[in-house]
């Protein structure tokens, strides 16, 4: 995109947009989820309290969806990073955050619309053992599983 | 030339915001009531790191001059500073850097503003806190419109589960500035034939934070910084005794400090935190904010540590 040369120009892109691809795949999803099929979506998360507010993922991704919000620690003043609901759930900002070693705050959350009883089994034994071990997996819905 | 003159409308929103749709059903809007309306969209993709614009100008009583081969009227594809009489911005930061740009004067102005924030890229990859204070963007805009209507259409939107374009165009219908009925803008949404539900729950949303301004005009109350643990006692300390020594300012801070601390290990430890953030009260040039900063840092330094050899720690987990 930088070179000085005139004329013309050729993207050669590694995968389809991110953004043209949700455009195709909602109403899909949506049709899906409204005959009662199983409907994965994911997003992307970065947890508050393991998020030092440097801002790294920020800098190196770049993602709109990747922006700060106030934080929830009453004893750190520097803003947080957060993924707001833009998030189409490329794995991007995960991947360039774990790529440079850099961030353990970042989660997968897959958002199973219509699940069957293996999944409802699956997330129950998982939440029990967190539970356990003195985790807060009392959430009864979602999943949180750590980025690749 | 014997005929009105045009309204002149901006818009101003961010990629992906609905700002073409928005500008469309205005455009229908205004035809639908009877005047002529000419509009350049410059669309983009470009969320936040640059701006879509959206030109109208309209003619009113001249809609007939749409369809017969009457002289139509010579109106122009930009704005010119100065010469806007209705400014619409979907966010903060892009009505004021409309205003920098002479499109919001106090002669002919009306501003319709969300307050709402999205941060830009600056704002948000600065390595601490990098945004701007909204108070300072706030007072522009006051001092530079002859009218401004301001509220978090963002946040009404996601109240009424609805988007900001449709509360936004709410919000204009309610403000008066066009001589379009409640009902054209309503027919627009609905010929679009998209989320016409949605839409129209936006729609009136929006035109109640106008029509019913204790709804929306008053601003959302700046969010308040998170609840500070305070009061009773921690693990066996006396928190309030033990914080009359340090000056006011640092006691929040101290008390969520003290809770933290007994949770992490034990009130000894708390204990000895205290202690040595006493050491430093009442020394010369430390007053109550460098206190406060002080006892900030080193509650994380004493959680960092962790176990202490001088205190008779047990491992702590983090309570549920």
């Amino acid at each position: 995109m930088r070179t000085g040369q005139k004329g013309l120009k050729v993207i050669i892109a590694d995968g389809e947009c991110q953004l043209a691809r949700q455009r195709r795949l909602r109403p899909e999803w949506a049709r899906l989820a409204g005959a009662g099929k199983r409907v994965v979506r994911t997003r992307f998360w970065v947890d508050p309290e393991v998020c030092t507010g440097d801002h790294s993922c920020i800098r190196l991704s770049g993602c709109p969806s990747l922006t700060v919000k106030p934080n929830e620690d009453p004893l750190r003043t520097d803003p947080v990073a957060h993924v707001n609901s833009d998030c189409v759930g490329c794995g991007l900002c995960g991947e360039v955050a774990h790529a440079a070693q850099l961030c353990p705050s970042f989660a997968q959350i897959d958002i199973i619309q219509n699940p069957t009883w293996w999944d409802r089994l699956r997330w129950r034994t998982f939440a029990a053992l967190v539970r356990r071990m003195g985790g807060r997996a009392s959430c009864k819905t979602a999943a949180v599983v750590p980025a690749e | 030339m014997g005929e009105s003159r045009p309204i002149k409308l901006l818009l101003a929103a961010l990629g992906g915001e609905g700002g073409h749709v928005l500008a469309s059903w205005l455009h229908d809007a205004a035809i639908a009531s009877g005047h002529y309306a000419q509009g350049t969209f410059i669309p983009g993709v470009a969320q936040r790191t640059g701006a879509t614009t959206y030109y109208l100008e309209i003619v009113p009583g001249a809609a007939v001059r749409h369809t017969t081969g009457q002289r139509r009227p010579v109106l122009a594809l930009n704005a010119a500073p100065g010469e806007v009489d209705v400014m619409v911005a979907s966010e903060l930061l892009e009505a004021t850097r409309a205003i920098q740009a002479g499109f919001v004067t106090p002669e002919r102005t009306t501003l319709i503003a969300s307050c709402a924030r999205v941060f830009t890229v600056d704002e948000k990859s600065t390595m601490t806190d990098g945004r701007l204070d909204p108070t300072g963007l706030r007072e522009v805009a006051r001092s530079c419109a002859q009218r401004l209507i301001i509220a978090d259409y963002t946040a009404v939107a996601a109240k009424a589960e609805s988007l900001p374009n449709a509360v936004l165009l709410g919000a204009l219908a309610g403000a008066g500035v066009l001589p379009i009925a409640f009902d054209d803008y309503r027919n627009a949404i609905r010929r679009h034939g998209k989320s016409v539900d949605v839409n129209l729950r936006g729609f009136e949303a929006g035109l109640a934070t106008v029509t019913a301004p204790s709804v929306g005009e008053t601003p959302r109350p700046e969010p308040a910084g998170p609840e500070l643990v305070t009061g009773g006692s921690q693990a066996g300390l006396r928190t309030e005794a033990a914080l009359t020594p340090f000056p006011a300012e640092a006691h929040a801070v101290l008390a969520s400090a003290v809770a933290r601390l007994s949770d992490y290990q034990d009130a000894a430890y708390a204990r000895l935190y205290l202690e040595r953030v006493g050491a430093f009260v009442s020394r010369c040039g430390s007053d109550g904010a460098f206190i406060r900063e002080l006892a900030r840092y080193l509650a994380f330094a004493h959680e960092r540590r962790g176990r202490d050899p001088r205190s008779p720690a047990q491992t702590a987990r983090r309570a549920a």
